[in-house]
């Protein structure tokens, strides 16, 4: 018997009704929460009936739906998503570490989005924040399943566990958020887009974490999670695409940073984390020129606008727009358009 | 395989290749377990419906050829049965292994 693992092949995304799932799943955590809390207080009457007793654990449940809370599971290495609830908005630390820092930058990525950008978690209307940690086996990889994320451990070689990197949590959350928004087809231009908005406010929110501001972040992602064997490299650069990684494994970094090296090729769903490398250098240009805080207002604004097929040329103009409508409401400062339609020139758009 | 966060192995997916004749017996069990653990065996070759379309996931396509017979599998991270893990799992360690020189 021969066994053999062929070269990946290009598949199209198939579009879902993301607003039909989004309403089951609230269903469904509603049911779950009801069941649950029917349990706890089932336990507390019996509990009645004997002594109290004080010392009793908390149990861990699932916030109320609607109310932006967190909800944490550990899948025990198991190839399944919410295999056993382990921490709940409020709860105390668990002592995982994994559980209880994805639990941290889940909540620094929310705060985020509401004290900077005034919006109610992923979709606006509060969803809770479904975490999955230790999915899989030496699973090196975390992402977005249209309802909830999902972080593996890595091997530890390669790469260290995906729960533990601020930028990869608020890189996931923000596929939800551009769910909930523009809708970005996860294909071509579209996708491509898809990914720097997530890498943007990957970076934005590491940067408000820290403390750091354009001149002073690294604008690395991904750098975090780089086991022993790829210590000191990253997966993306923002400032410089194309110099993140170059190593055998890996290879070297394929992301363009002007449209002169745009990638046509049909791989990555046509170049979605390849060509994002044009958008997010013009992100970082807008950001050394007037600050991370101001030019994320402008993509966020600028993201609401967006819709699903959009192209590079399309987001220019919208972006370019967003600077206008809030340089005229003076959230950004004037000169904002020029600088934003010139770090696009800088890059080769539009085309 | 390729894809992932990291939207890693894009221009030249992780793969190998694997002929259980040149494997010693211990490796060969090894290998034939996995495989028919998979269930993939007897299943039907699944060449399209495999995307599920969301970001991020890693894309893989197996191949599996016997005297039986050949069928080609593709999956992502969505879409990939549990049973298939571990022997995907063993084909993305020997691929590193590889590409590392080891």
């Amino acid at each position: 018997m021969t066994l053999h693992k062929c070269n990946c092949a290009f598949i199209p995304p198939y579009v879902l009704d993301n607003v039909a799932k989004s309403g089951q799943e609230e269903m469904r955590e509603r049911v779950r929460a009801t069941v649950k809390q029917d349990k706890i207080s089932r336990d507390r009457r019996a509990r009645k009936s004997l002594e109290p007793f004080p010392t009793l654990p908390k149990a861990v449940m699932a916030p109320p739906p609607g109310t932006a809370g967190r909800t944490v599971y550990d899948c025990q290495h198991l190839w399944a998503l919410r295999v056993k609830l382990v921490r709940g908005e409020g709860d105390p630390v668990t002592g995982d570490a994994d559980v209880d820092q994805i639990y941290d930058y889940a909540g620094v990525t929310r705060d985020y989005f509401k004290s900077k950008l005034n919006r109610n978690s992923i979709d606006n209307l509060g969803m809770n924040l479904i975490l999955n940690v230790h999915v899989g086996v030496n699973f090196m990889n975390a992402f977005w399943d249209g309802d909830e994320m999902a972080f593996g451990d890595g091997d530890g070689v390669i790469f260290t566990s995906f729960a533990r990197s601020l930028d990869v949590t608020a890189h996931e959350l923000t596929h939800g958020v551009t769910q909930f928004t523009a809708n970005l087809d996860y294909f071509s231009q579209s996708g491509a887009l898809n990914e720097s908005f997530s890498d943007v406010f990957g970076s934005v929110i590491t940067q408000y974490h820290l403390g750091q501001d354009a001149g002073t972040a690294d604008w690395l992602i991904g750098d975090e999670i780089m086991g022993p064997t790829l210590f000191g490299e990253a997966l993306r650069s923002m400032k410089a695409p194309g110099t993140a990684y170059d190593n055998p494994l890996l290879g070297k970094d394929p992301q363009p940073d002007h449209m002169s090296n745009y990638y046509a090729g049909p791989a990555d769903n046509q170049g979605v984390h390849i060509n994002s490398g044009i958008p997010n250098k013009a992100f970082y240009l807008v950001a050394m020129d007037i600050g991370t805080p101001k030019a994320a207002k402008i993509w966020y604004h600028a993201l609401q606008n967006l819709w699903p097929t959009a192209v590079f040329n399309d987001a220019v103009a919208v972006i370019v727009n967003s600077a206008r409508v809030l340089t005229r409401t003076g959230e950004v400062p004037v000169g904002s358009t020029q600088t934003v339609r010139s770090a696009f020139r800088a890059v080769g758009l539009p085309t | 395989m390729s894809g992932g966060y990291g939207g890693l192995f894009a221009l030249r997916p992780l793969s190998c290749h694997v002929d259980t004749l040149e494997l010693s017996e211990a490796a060969r069990e090894e290998l034939l377990a996995l495989v028919r653990s998979s269930g993939l065996l007897g299943a039907a070759a699944a060449e399209a419906p495999a995307a599920s379309g969301r970001p991020d996931v890693y894309h893989y396509r197996l191949g599996i050829a016997h005297e039986g017979g050949a069928a080609s599998f593709a999956f992502d991270d969505l879409t990939a049965p549990a049973a298939v893990r571990p022997l995907l799992q063993y084909l993305q360690q020997r691929a590193v292994q590889e590409r590392m020189g080891g």
